[in-house]
Protein backbone atom coordinates (compact mmCIF):
# COMPACT_ATOMS: atom_id res chain seq x y z
CA UNK A 1 0.00 0.00 0.00
CA UNK A 2 2.97 2.31 0.06
CA UNK A 3 3.62 1.67 -3.61
CA UNK A 4 1.24 4.22 -5.03
CA UNK A 5 2.33 6.99 -2.67
CA UNK A 6 5.63 7.21 -4.49
CA UNK A 7 3.88 7.05 -7.83
CA UNK A 8 5.02 10.28 -9.53
CA UNK A 9 1.60 10.90 -11.06
CA UNK A 10 -0.15 11.00 -7.71
CA UNK A 11 2.42 12.91 -5.69
CA UNK A 12 2.63 15.32 -8.60
CA UNK A 13 -1.06 16.06 -8.46
CA UNK A 14 -1.06 16.45 -4.72
CA UNK A 15 1.76 18.93 -4.88
CA UNK A 16 0.33 21.18 -7.56
CA UNK A 17 -1.42 23.63 -5.31
CA UNK A 18 -4.28 21.47 -4.05
CA UNK A 19 -4.22 21.62 -0.27
CA UNK A 20 -5.20 18.63 1.77
CA UNK A 21 -7.95 18.97 4.31
CA UNK A 22 -9.78 15.65 4.54
CA UNK A 23 -7.51 13.02 5.89
CA UNK A 24 -7.97 9.51 7.14
CA UNK A 25 -5.12 7.88 8.94
CA UNK A 26 -4.38 4.19 9.45
CA UNK A 27 -8.00 3.11 9.25
CA UNK A 28 -8.40 -0.51 10.30
CA UNK A 29 -11.68 -2.35 9.97
CA UNK A 30 -12.12 -6.03 10.65
CA UNK A 31 -15.39 -7.91 10.29
CA UNK A 32 -15.09 -11.16 12.23
CA UNK A 33 -12.02 -12.86 10.82
CA UNK A 34 -11.95 -10.81 7.66
CA UNK A 35 -9.68 -7.81 7.46
CA UNK A 36 -11.45 -5.33 5.22
CA UNK A 37 -9.22 -2.31 5.75
CA UNK A 38 -5.70 -3.11 6.97
CA UNK A 39 -4.65 0.41 7.90
CA UNK A 40 -5.66 2.75 5.12
CA UNK A 41 -4.48 6.32 4.90
CA UNK A 42 -6.03 8.67 2.41
CA UNK A 43 -5.88 12.38 1.70
CA UNK A 44 -8.24 13.31 -1.10
CA UNK A 45 -7.23 16.59 -2.73
CA UNK A 46 -9.40 19.57 -1.80
CA UNK A 47 -11.56 20.79 -4.63
CA UNK A 48 -10.94 17.67 -6.68
CA UNK A 49 -12.67 14.43 -7.46
CA UNK A 50 -11.08 11.30 -6.07
CA UNK A 51 -12.37 8.06 -7.53
CA UNK A 52 -12.07 4.96 -5.40
CA UNK A 53 -12.06 1.87 -7.58
CA UNK A 54 -11.83 -1.80 -6.88
CA UNK A 55 -13.51 -5.15 -7.19
CA UNK A 56 -16.72 -5.87 -5.27
CA UNK A 57 -16.01 -6.51 -1.61
CA UNK A 58 -12.63 -4.80 -1.62
CA UNK A 59 -13.72 -2.40 1.13
CA UNK A 60 -14.30 0.78 -0.83
CA UNK A 61 -17.84 1.25 0.49
CA UNK A 62 -16.66 0.45 4.03
CA UNK A 63 -14.02 3.15 3.68
CA UNK A 64 -16.63 5.64 2.47
CA UNK A 65 -18.96 4.69 5.34
CA UNK A 66 -16.13 5.32 7.78
CA UNK A 67 -15.41 8.71 6.20
CA UNK A 68 -19.12 9.53 6.43
CA UNK A 69 -19.17 8.46 10.08
CA UNK A 70 -21.71 5.68 9.57
CA UNK A 71 -19.25 2.95 10.53
CA UNK A 72 -16.72 3.20 13.31
CA UNK A 73 -13.21 2.04 12.41
CA UNK A 74 -11.51 -0.42 14.74
CA UNK A 75 -8.62 1.97 14.84
CA UNK A 76 -7.47 5.08 13.05
CA UNK A 77 -9.32 8.34 12.62
CA UNK A 78 -10.87 10.66 10.09
CA UNK A 79 -10.16 14.36 10.34
CA UNK A 80 -11.60 17.26 8.43
CA UNK A 81 -9.53 20.45 8.74
CA UNK A 82 -7.95 18.86 11.79
CA UNK A 83 -11.29 18.14 13.47
CA UNK A 84 -11.95 14.47 14.26
CA UNK A 85 -15.09 13.21 12.54
CA UNK A 86 -16.49 10.22 14.36
CA UNK A 87 -20.16 10.85 13.64
CA UNK A 88 -22.09 11.71 10.51
CA UNK A 89 -22.91 15.33 9.92
CA UNK A 90 -23.89 17.85 7.26
CA UNK A 91 -20.23 18.75 6.66
CA UNK A 92 -19.94 15.47 4.74
CA UNK A 93 -22.81 15.09 2.27
CA UNK A 94 -23.54 11.57 1.12
CA UNK A 95 -25.24 10.29 -2.03
CA UNK A 96 -26.28 6.67 -1.65
CA UNK A 97 -26.53 4.10 -4.41
CA UNK A 98 -30.23 3.54 -3.69
CA UNK A 99 -30.82 7.31 -3.29
CA UNK A 100 -32.30 6.77 0.22
CA UNK A 101 -34.86 9.52 -0.28
CA UNK A 102 -37.59 9.76 2.33
CA UNK A 103 -40.63 8.22 0.62
CA UNK A 104 -43.11 10.24 2.68
CA UNK A 105 -41.70 13.58 1.50
CA UNK A 106 -41.86 15.13 -1.95
CA UNK A 107 -38.69 16.16 -3.76
CA UNK A 108 -38.67 19.67 -2.31
CA UNK A 109 -39.22 18.47 1.25
CA UNK A 110 -36.52 15.83 0.83
CA UNK A 111 -34.06 18.59 0.00
CA UNK A 112 -35.51 21.03 2.53
CA UNK A 113 -35.42 18.64 5.48
CA UNK A 114 -31.67 18.92 5.89
CA UNK A 115 -31.86 22.70 5.65
CA UNK A 116 -34.58 22.74 8.32
CA UNK A 117 -32.39 20.45 10.43
CA UNK A 118 -29.65 23.05 10.10
CA UNK A 119 -31.99 25.73 11.42
CA UNK A 120 -33.20 27.42 8.24
CA UNK A 121 -36.68 28.94 8.30
CA UNK A 122 -39.46 27.22 6.34
CA UNK A 123 -39.42 29.87 3.68
CA UNK A 124 -35.68 29.90 3.28
CA UNK A 125 -35.48 26.08 3.26
CA UNK A 126 -38.16 25.90 0.57
CA UNK A 127 -36.46 28.56 -1.55
CA UNK A 128 -33.06 26.96 -1.28
CA UNK A 129 -34.47 23.51 -1.95
CA UNK A 130 -36.09 24.77 -5.12
CA UNK A 131 -32.89 26.49 -6.14
CA UNK A 132 -30.97 23.24 -5.78
CA UNK A 133 -33.60 21.22 -7.57
CA UNK A 134 -33.30 23.68 -10.42
CA UNK A 135 -29.53 23.27 -10.48
CA UNK A 136 -29.86 19.52 -10.88
CA UNK A 137 -32.48 20.02 -13.59
CA UNK A 138 -35.58 19.10 -11.62
CA UNK A 139 -37.36 22.43 -11.29
CA UNK A 140 -40.62 20.85 -12.47
CA UNK A 141 -40.56 17.90 -10.09
CA UNK A 142 -40.52 19.69 -6.73
CA UNK A 143 -43.88 18.33 -5.67
CA UNK A 144 -43.35 14.78 -6.85
CA UNK A 145 -42.83 12.00 -4.36
CA UNK A 146 -39.84 9.68 -4.82
CA UNK A 147 -42.07 6.85 -6.09
CA UNK A 148 -43.18 9.08 -8.96
CA UNK A 149 -39.60 9.89 -9.99
CA UNK A 150 -37.39 7.84 -12.28
CA UNK A 151 -34.15 6.33 -11.01
CA UNK A 152 -32.10 9.16 -12.49
CA UNK A 153 -34.43 11.81 -11.09
CA UNK A 154 -34.21 10.27 -7.65
CA UNK A 155 -30.42 10.42 -7.78
CA UNK A 156 -30.68 14.06 -8.85
CA UNK A 157 -32.83 14.78 -5.80
CA UNK A 158 -30.39 12.86 -3.62
CA UNK A 159 -27.56 14.94 -5.09
CA UNK A 160 -29.50 18.15 -4.47
CA UNK A 161 -30.23 17.05 -0.91
CA UNK A 162 -26.54 16.46 -0.22
CA UNK A 163 -25.35 19.63 -1.98
CA UNK A 164 -27.95 21.83 -0.29
CA UNK A 165 -26.18 21.13 2.99
CA UNK A 166 -23.18 22.91 1.46
CA UNK A 167 -20.93 20.14 2.70
CA UNK A 168 -17.17 20.42 2.74
CA UNK A 169 -16.91 16.98 1.19
CA UNK A 170 -19.30 15.09 -1.04
CA UNK A 171 -19.18 11.33 -0.60
CA UNK A 172 -20.79 9.27 -3.35
CA UNK A 173 -21.26 5.54 -3.05
CA UNK A 174 -21.66 4.10 -6.56
CA UNK A 175 -24.29 6.79 -7.17
CA UNK A 176 -24.98 5.89 -10.78
CA UNK A 177 -24.48 2.13 -10.67
CA UNK A 178 -28.18 1.33 -10.57
CA UNK A 179 -29.02 3.55 -13.55
CA UNK A 180 -29.31 2.63 -17.21
CA UNK A 181 -26.44 3.63 -19.50
CA UNK A 182 -28.09 6.73 -20.97
CA UNK A 183 -29.20 8.08 -17.61
CA UNK A 184 -25.82 7.29 -16.11
CA UNK A 185 -24.11 9.34 -18.78
CA UNK A 186 -26.47 12.28 -18.18
CA UNK A 187 -25.76 12.09 -14.46
CA UNK A 188 -22.01 12.02 -15.09
CA UNK A 189 -22.31 15.10 -17.29
CA UNK A 190 -24.40 16.82 -14.59
CA UNK A 191 -21.86 15.99 -11.91
CA UNK A 192 -18.97 17.16 -14.10
CA UNK A 193 -20.67 20.48 -14.83
CA UNK A 194 -21.56 21.02 -11.16
CA UNK A 195 -18.00 20.20 -10.25
CA UNK A 196 -16.70 22.75 -12.74
CA UNK A 197 -18.79 25.48 -11.10
CA UNK A 198 -18.55 24.50 -7.46
CA UNK A 199 -15.10 22.91 -7.17
CA UNK A 200 -16.37 20.42 -4.65
CA UNK A 201 -14.19 17.93 -2.88
CA UNK A 202 -15.69 14.66 -4.00
CA UNK A 203 -14.91 11.09 -3.08
CA UNK A 204 -16.55 8.86 -5.63
CA UNK A 205 -16.75 5.13 -5.00
CA UNK A 206 -17.27 3.36 -8.30
CA UNK A 207 -16.47 0.19 -10.14
CA UNK A 208 -16.88 1.89 -13.50
CA UNK A 209 -13.43 2.70 -14.92
CA UNK A 210 -14.82 4.99 -17.62
CA UNK A 211 -16.68 6.95 -14.96
CA UNK A 212 -13.44 7.46 -13.08
CA UNK A 213 -11.70 8.64 -16.26
CA UNK A 214 -14.51 11.05 -17.00
CA UNK A 215 -14.84 12.60 -13.55
CA UNK A 216 -11.78 12.03 -11.41
CA UNK A 217 -8.65 14.05 -10.76
CA UNK A 218 -7.18 11.16 -8.84
CA UNK A 219 -8.04 7.50 -9.28
CA UNK A 220 -7.17 5.15 -6.43
CA UNK A 221 -7.49 1.40 -6.71
CA UNK A 222 -8.14 -0.84 -3.72
CA UNK A 223 -7.19 -4.49 -3.40
CA UNK A 224 -9.34 -6.86 -1.40
CA UNK A 225 -8.19 -6.76 2.21
CA UNK A 226 -5.13 -4.73 1.24
CA UNK A 227 -6.41 -1.18 1.25
CA UNK A 228 -5.36 1.31 -1.42
CA UNK A 229 -2.71 -0.32 -3.56
CA UNK A 230 -2.46 1.76 -6.73
CA UNK A 231 -3.18 5.26 -7.81
CA UNK A 232 -2.85 7.71 -10.67
CA UNK A 233 -3.78 11.27 -11.35
CA UNK A 234 -5.81 12.35 -14.35
CA UNK A 235 -5.00 15.87 -15.36
CA UNK A 236 -7.00 16.23 -18.54
CA UNK A 237 -8.94 19.46 -18.91
CA UNK A 238 -12.70 19.39 -18.50
CA UNK A 239 -15.15 18.79 -20.04
CA UNK A 240 -13.70 15.46 -20.93
CA UNK A 241 -14.91 13.46 -23.86
CA UNK A 242 -14.92 9.72 -24.18
CA UNK A 243 -13.71 10.03 -27.76
CA UNK A 244 -10.51 11.87 -26.83
CA UNK A 245 -7.31 9.92 -27.30
CA UNK A 246 -6.12 10.90 -23.82
CA UNK A 247 -9.33 9.45 -22.40
CA UNK A 248 -8.47 6.10 -23.96
CA UNK A 249 -4.94 6.36 -22.54
CA UNK A 250 -6.28 7.07 -19.05
CA UNK A 251 -8.73 4.22 -19.31
CA UNK A 252 -5.90 1.90 -20.28
CA UNK A 253 -3.93 3.20 -17.32
CA UNK A 254 -6.73 2.53 -14.86
CA UNK A 255 -7.33 -0.88 -16.38
CA UNK A 256 -3.67 -1.70 -15.86
CA UNK A 257 -3.84 -0.57 -12.23
CA UNK A 258 -6.97 -2.63 -11.66
CA UNK A 259 -5.40 -5.78 -13.00
CA UNK A 260 -2.22 -5.11 -11.01
CA UNK A 261 -4.34 -4.65 -7.89
CA UNK A 262 -6.18 -7.87 -8.60
CA UNK A 263 -2.91 -9.71 -9.14
CA UNK A 264 -1.64 -8.47 -5.78
CA UNK B 1 -36.75 1.89 -7.20
CA UNK B 2 -34.85 -0.58 -5.12
CA UNK B 3 -35.98 -1.50 -1.63
CA UNK B 4 -39.18 -2.80 -0.23
CA UNK B 5 -41.40 0.14 -0.70
CA UNK B 6 -42.27 3.03 -2.83
CA UNK B 7 -44.54 5.86 -1.79
CA UNK B 8 -47.36 4.11 -3.62
CA UNK B 9 -46.98 0.90 -1.71
CA UNK B 10 -46.31 2.94 1.38
CA UNK B 11 -49.60 4.74 1.03
CA UNK B 12 -51.58 1.70 -0.02
CA UNK B 13 -50.11 -0.24 2.85
CA UNK B 14 -51.06 2.53 5.24
CA UNK B 15 -54.53 2.82 3.83
CA UNK B 16 -55.10 -0.89 3.31
CA UNK B 17 -58.74 -1.81 3.26
CA UNK B 18 -59.88 1.74 3.26
CA UNK B 19 -62.30 2.41 0.41
CA UNK B 20 -60.94 5.93 0.00
CA UNK B 21 -57.39 4.65 -0.49
CA UNK B 22 -55.38 6.58 -3.00
CA UNK B 23 -57.92 9.29 -3.58
CA UNK B 24 -56.61 12.74 -3.84
CA UNK B 25 -57.93 16.00 -5.12
CA UNK B 26 -61.45 17.22 -5.34
CA UNK B 27 -61.80 16.50 -9.05
CA UNK B 28 -60.89 12.89 -8.59
CA UNK B 29 -63.27 12.52 -5.71
CA UNK B 30 -66.13 13.79 -7.83
CA UNK B 31 -65.29 11.37 -10.60
CA UNK B 32 -65.20 8.47 -8.14
CA UNK B 33 -68.80 8.85 -7.05
CA UNK B 34 -70.12 6.26 -9.52
CA UNK B 35 -66.92 4.35 -10.04
CA UNK B 36 -66.28 0.67 -9.18
CA UNK B 37 -64.53 1.91 -6.06
CA UNK B 38 -67.81 2.99 -4.55
CA UNK B 39 -70.12 0.36 -6.02
CA UNK B 40 -68.05 -2.84 -5.74
CA UNK B 41 -67.84 -2.82 -1.91
CA UNK B 42 -71.66 -2.83 -1.82
CA UNK B 43 -72.05 -6.01 -3.90
CA UNK B 44 -71.44 -8.62 -1.22
CA UNK B 45 -73.57 -6.96 1.49
CA UNK B 46 -76.40 -6.61 -1.05
CA UNK B 47 -76.07 -10.27 -2.05
CA UNK B 48 -76.12 -11.33 1.62
CA UNK B 49 -79.20 -9.16 2.20
CA UNK B 50 -80.92 -10.73 -0.81
CA UNK B 51 -80.09 -14.26 0.35
CA UNK B 52 -81.25 -13.45 3.86
CA UNK B 53 -84.50 -11.97 2.64
CA UNK B 54 -85.17 -14.99 0.40
CA UNK B 55 -84.37 -17.46 3.21
CA UNK B 56 -86.73 -15.63 5.56
CA UNK B 57 -89.62 -15.14 3.10
CA UNK B 58 -89.47 -18.73 1.79
CA UNK B 59 -89.69 -20.11 5.31
CA UNK B 60 -86.30 -21.80 5.01
CA UNK B 61 -85.11 -20.00 8.15
CA UNK B 62 -87.72 -19.84 10.91
CA UNK B 63 -88.31 -16.42 12.46
CA UNK B 64 -87.13 -17.53 15.92
CA UNK B 65 -83.69 -18.50 14.55
CA UNK B 66 -83.16 -15.88 11.90
CA UNK B 67 -85.63 -13.00 11.91
CA UNK B 68 -86.37 -11.44 8.52
CA UNK B 69 -84.59 -8.24 7.44
CA UNK B 70 -87.87 -6.43 7.95
CA UNK B 71 -88.08 -7.48 11.60
CA UNK B 72 -84.47 -6.45 12.13
CA UNK B 73 -85.17 -3.11 10.49
CA UNK B 74 -88.13 -2.50 12.77
CA UNK B 75 -86.17 -3.54 15.84
CA UNK B 76 -83.30 -1.29 14.84
CA UNK B 77 -85.66 1.67 14.45
CA UNK B 78 -87.17 1.01 17.86
CA UNK B 79 -83.74 0.56 19.41
CA UNK B 80 -82.61 3.84 17.93
CA UNK B 81 -85.77 5.51 19.18
CA UNK B 82 -87.11 6.45 15.74
CA UNK B 83 -90.33 4.57 16.40
CA UNK B 84 -91.96 4.30 19.78
CA UNK B 85 -93.20 1.20 21.48
CA UNK B 86 -92.87 -0.60 24.70
CA UNK B 87 -89.96 -2.67 25.92
CA UNK B 88 -86.65 -2.24 27.59
CA UNK B 89 -84.76 -1.77 24.34
CA UNK B 90 -86.68 1.23 23.00
CA UNK B 91 -84.45 4.27 22.45
CA UNK B 92 -81.41 2.78 24.11
CA UNK B 93 -79.03 3.11 21.14
CA UNK B 94 -77.56 6.55 21.92
CA UNK B 95 -76.87 5.72 25.55
CA UNK B 96 -75.40 2.31 24.78
CA UNK B 97 -73.24 3.64 21.99
CA UNK B 98 -71.90 6.53 24.06
CA UNK B 99 -71.04 4.22 26.94
CA UNK B 100 -69.35 1.69 24.67
CA UNK B 101 -67.41 4.25 22.66
CA UNK B 102 -66.19 5.90 25.85
CA UNK B 103 -64.91 2.52 27.09
CA UNK B 104 -63.16 1.71 23.81
CA UNK B 105 -61.66 5.19 23.64
CA UNK B 106 -60.39 5.09 27.21
CA UNK B 107 -58.97 1.59 26.82
CA UNK B 108 -57.19 2.41 23.57
CA UNK B 109 -55.90 5.75 24.83
CA UNK B 110 -54.49 4.01 27.89
CA UNK B 111 -52.52 1.40 26.05
CA UNK B 112 -52.01 2.25 22.37
CA UNK B 113 -49.58 5.15 22.98
CA UNK B 114 -47.63 2.92 25.35
CA UNK B 115 -47.67 0.12 22.78
CA UNK B 116 -46.35 2.45 20.08
CA UNK B 117 -43.65 3.89 22.34
CA UNK B 118 -42.46 0.49 23.55
CA UNK B 119 -42.69 -0.87 20.00
CA UNK B 120 -40.43 1.92 18.73
CA UNK B 121 -38.01 1.29 21.56
CA UNK B 122 -37.82 -2.45 21.03
CA UNK B 123 -37.62 -2.14 17.25
CA UNK B 124 -34.64 0.18 17.51
CA UNK B 125 -32.87 -1.42 20.45
CA UNK B 126 -32.23 -5.14 20.62
CA UNK B 127 -31.70 -4.95 24.39
CA UNK B 128 -35.20 -3.54 24.89
CA UNK B 129 -36.60 -6.16 22.52
CA UNK B 130 -34.95 -8.97 24.46
CA UNK B 131 -36.05 -7.45 27.74
CA UNK B 132 -39.69 -7.25 26.69
CA UNK B 133 -39.85 -10.46 24.66
CA UNK B 134 -40.79 -12.99 27.40
CA UNK B 135 -43.34 -10.63 28.94
CA UNK B 136 -44.99 -9.62 25.69
CA UNK B 137 -45.04 -12.98 23.98
CA UNK B 138 -46.11 -14.78 27.13
CA UNK B 139 -48.95 -12.39 27.88
CA UNK B 140 -50.02 -12.33 24.26
CA UNK B 141 -50.63 -16.08 24.34
CA UNK B 142 -53.14 -15.70 27.18
CA UNK B 143 -56.71 -15.46 25.84
CA UNK B 144 -58.52 -12.34 26.97
CA UNK B 145 -61.24 -14.25 28.74
CA UNK B 146 -58.67 -15.66 31.17
CA UNK B 147 -58.10 -12.18 32.50
CA UNK B 148 -61.76 -11.72 33.26
CA UNK B 149 -61.79 -13.27 36.78
CA UNK B 150 -58.71 -11.33 37.84
CA UNK B 151 -59.88 -8.07 36.38
CA UNK B 152 -63.30 -8.45 38.00
CA UNK B 153 -61.65 -9.31 41.31
CA UNK B 154 -59.29 -6.37 41.23
CA UNK B 155 -61.46 -3.71 39.62
CA UNK B 156 -65.00 -4.90 40.16
CA UNK B 157 -67.80 -5.07 37.62
CA UNK B 158 -68.20 -1.94 35.55
CA UNK B 159 -66.41 0.76 33.65
CA UNK B 160 -62.93 0.14 35.04
CA UNK B 161 -62.94 -3.62 34.39
CA UNK B 162 -64.11 -3.15 30.79
CA UNK B 163 -61.55 -0.43 30.15
CA UNK B 164 -58.79 -2.58 31.64
CA UNK B 165 -59.69 -5.52 29.41
CA UNK B 166 -59.76 -3.30 26.32
CA UNK B 167 -56.46 -1.68 27.28
CA UNK B 168 -54.83 -5.06 27.76
CA UNK B 169 -56.03 -6.36 24.42
CA UNK B 170 -55.33 -3.18 22.46
CA UNK B 171 -51.73 -3.01 23.62
CA UNK B 172 -50.39 -5.98 21.66
CA UNK B 173 -51.29 -5.11 18.07
CA UNK B 174 -49.94 -1.59 18.51
CA UNK B 175 -46.76 -2.88 20.10
CA UNK B 176 -46.07 -5.72 17.68
CA UNK B 177 -46.78 -3.79 14.49
CA UNK B 178 -44.76 -0.79 15.60
CA UNK B 179 -41.86 -2.97 16.70
CA UNK B 180 -41.81 -4.81 13.37
CA UNK B 181 -42.03 -1.56 11.40
CA UNK B 182 -39.32 0.22 13.37
CA UNK B 183 -36.98 -2.75 13.13
CA UNK B 184 -37.44 -2.67 9.37
CA UNK B 185 -36.57 0.99 8.75
CA UNK B 186 -34.00 0.83 5.92
CA UNK B 187 -30.52 1.45 7.27
CA UNK B 188 -29.76 3.96 4.55
CA UNK B 189 -32.73 6.14 5.55
CA UNK B 190 -31.32 6.34 9.07
CA UNK B 191 -27.90 7.11 7.65
CA UNK B 192 -29.39 9.79 5.42
CA UNK B 193 -31.11 11.30 8.44
CA UNK B 194 -27.89 11.32 10.45
CA UNK B 195 -26.04 12.81 7.49
CA UNK B 196 -28.58 15.66 7.45
CA UNK B 197 -27.69 16.33 11.07
CA UNK B 198 -30.42 14.50 12.97
CA UNK B 199 -29.73 12.39 16.01
CA UNK B 200 -31.59 11.17 19.07
CA UNK B 201 -35.13 12.46 19.44
CA UNK B 202 -35.02 14.46 16.20
CA UNK B 203 -33.95 11.40 14.22
CA UNK B 204 -36.87 9.51 15.74
CA UNK B 205 -39.32 12.28 14.93
CA UNK B 206 -38.14 13.11 11.41
CA UNK B 207 -36.98 9.75 10.08
CA UNK B 208 -37.92 6.72 12.15
CA UNK B 209 -41.53 7.53 13.04
CA UNK B 210 -42.54 8.68 9.54
CA UNK B 211 -40.90 5.59 8.11
CA UNK B 212 -42.87 3.42 10.56
CA UNK B 213 -46.18 5.18 9.96
CA UNK B 214 -47.74 2.41 7.83
CA UNK B 215 -46.95 -0.15 10.53
CA UNK B 216 -48.07 2.15 13.33
CA UNK B 217 -51.35 2.84 11.57
CA UNK B 218 -51.93 -0.86 10.94
CA UNK B 219 -51.25 -1.50 14.62
CA UNK B 220 -53.65 1.25 15.68
CA UNK B 221 -56.38 -0.14 13.45
CA UNK B 222 -55.89 -3.65 14.76
CA UNK B 223 -55.86 -2.32 18.32
CA UNK B 224 -59.13 -0.55 17.70
CA UNK B 225 -60.59 -3.79 16.35
CA UNK B 226 -59.37 -5.68 19.42
CA UNK B 227 -60.87 -2.93 21.54
CA UNK B 228 -64.30 -3.59 20.08
CA UNK B 229 -64.04 -7.35 20.57
CA UNK B 230 -62.99 -7.00 24.19
CA UNK B 231 -65.65 -4.35 24.71
CA UNK B 232 -68.35 -6.97 24.32
CA UNK B 233 -66.48 -9.37 26.59
CA UNK B 234 -66.14 -6.68 29.25
CA UNK B 235 -69.77 -5.66 28.97
CA UNK B 236 -71.07 -9.22 29.17
CA UNK B 237 -70.15 -9.24 32.84
CA UNK B 238 -73.17 -7.27 33.94
CA UNK B 239 -72.75 -3.58 33.35
CA UNK B 240 -76.06 -1.74 32.95
CA UNK B 241 -75.37 -0.07 29.60
CA UNK B 242 -73.33 -0.51 26.44
CA UNK B 243 -73.74 -2.45 23.22
CA UNK B 244 -72.35 -5.67 24.74
CA UNK B 245 -74.68 -5.36 27.74
CA UNK B 246 -77.58 -4.87 25.38
CA UNK B 247 -76.70 -8.06 23.49
CA UNK B 248 -76.46 -9.93 26.79
CA UNK B 249 -79.88 -8.60 27.90
CA UNK B 250 -81.34 -9.60 24.54
CA UNK B 251 -79.92 -13.10 24.83
CA UNK B 252 -81.40 -13.55 28.30
CA UNK B 253 -84.82 -12.43 27.09
CA UNK B 254 -84.61 -14.55 23.92
CA UNK B 255 -84.65 -11.57 21.56
CA UNK B 256 -82.71 -12.91 18.55
CA UNK B 257 -83.68 -9.83 16.53
CA UNK B 258 -82.11 -7.55 19.12
CA UNK B 259 -78.95 -9.67 19.26
CA UNK B 260 -78.57 -9.28 15.50
CA UNK B 261 -79.25 -5.55 15.81
CA UNK B 262 -76.48 -5.30 18.38
CA UNK B 263 -74.07 -7.14 16.11
CA UNK B 264 -74.94 -4.88 13.19
CA UNK B 265 -74.50 -1.75 15.28
CA UNK B 266 -71.10 -2.91 16.55
CA UNK B 267 -70.02 -3.81 13.02
CA UNK B 268 -71.09 -0.40 11.72
CA UNK B 269 -69.53 1.48 14.62
CA UNK B 270 -66.27 -0.44 14.34
CA UNK B 271 -66.12 0.19 10.62
CA UNK B 272 -66.85 3.90 11.05
CA UNK B 273 -64.22 4.27 13.76
CA UNK B 274 -61.68 2.53 11.55
CA UNK B 275 -62.47 4.80 8.61
CA UNK B 276 -62.24 7.81 10.93
CA UNK B 277 -58.85 6.67 12.21
CA UNK B 278 -57.52 6.29 8.68
CA UNK B 279 -58.88 9.71 7.76
CA UNK B 280 -57.27 11.28 10.82
CA UNK B 281 -53.95 9.58 10.10
CA UNK B 282 -54.02 10.90 6.57
CA UNK B 283 -54.79 14.42 7.76
CA UNK B 284 -51.96 14.18 10.27
CA UNK B 285 -49.47 13.05 7.65
CA UNK B 286 -50.62 15.76 5.25
CA UNK B 287 -50.14 18.30 8.03
CA UNK B 288 -46.62 17.10 8.80
CA UNK B 289 -44.99 18.75 5.83
CA UNK B 290 -41.49 20.12 6.07
CA UNK B 291 -42.22 23.30 4.18
CA UNK B 292 -45.60 24.73 3.33
CA UNK B 293 -46.65 25.20 -0.27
Amino acid sequence: MTGFLTEPALTGSLQTGMSIFLRCEHIVKVYGERVVLPGVSLEPPQGGVTALLGASGCGKTTLLNILAGFVRPDSGEVTLRGRICSRPGPDRGVVFQDSALFPWLDARDNVALGLRAGGASRKRAADKAEEWLERVGLADCAERFPAALSGGQRQRVALARALALEPEVLLMDEPFAALDAMTREQMQILLASLQERLHMTVLLVTHDMAEACLLADVALVMGTGRGIVRGMSIRDARPRDMTDSSFAANLTGIRRLMSEAAAG
Amino acid sequence: MTGWWSADSWMSCAMKGCPEAGRSGRAERRRLRFSPRTTVPLLIPLAVMAGWWMAASSGLAPEYLLPSPRTIGDTLCRYAGFTGGSGLDVGRLAGDMTASLARVACGCLLSVPAGIALGLASGRSSVTALLLAPLVHGLRAVPGISWLPLVLLWLGVGFRATVALIALAAFFPAYLNTAAASAAVPENLIRAGRMLGFSGWRLLRHVIIPSCMPGILTGMRMSLGMGFSYLVLGELTGVPDGLGAMIMDARLTGRVDLVICGILVIAGTGWLCDALLVRLARLASAGARVVSN
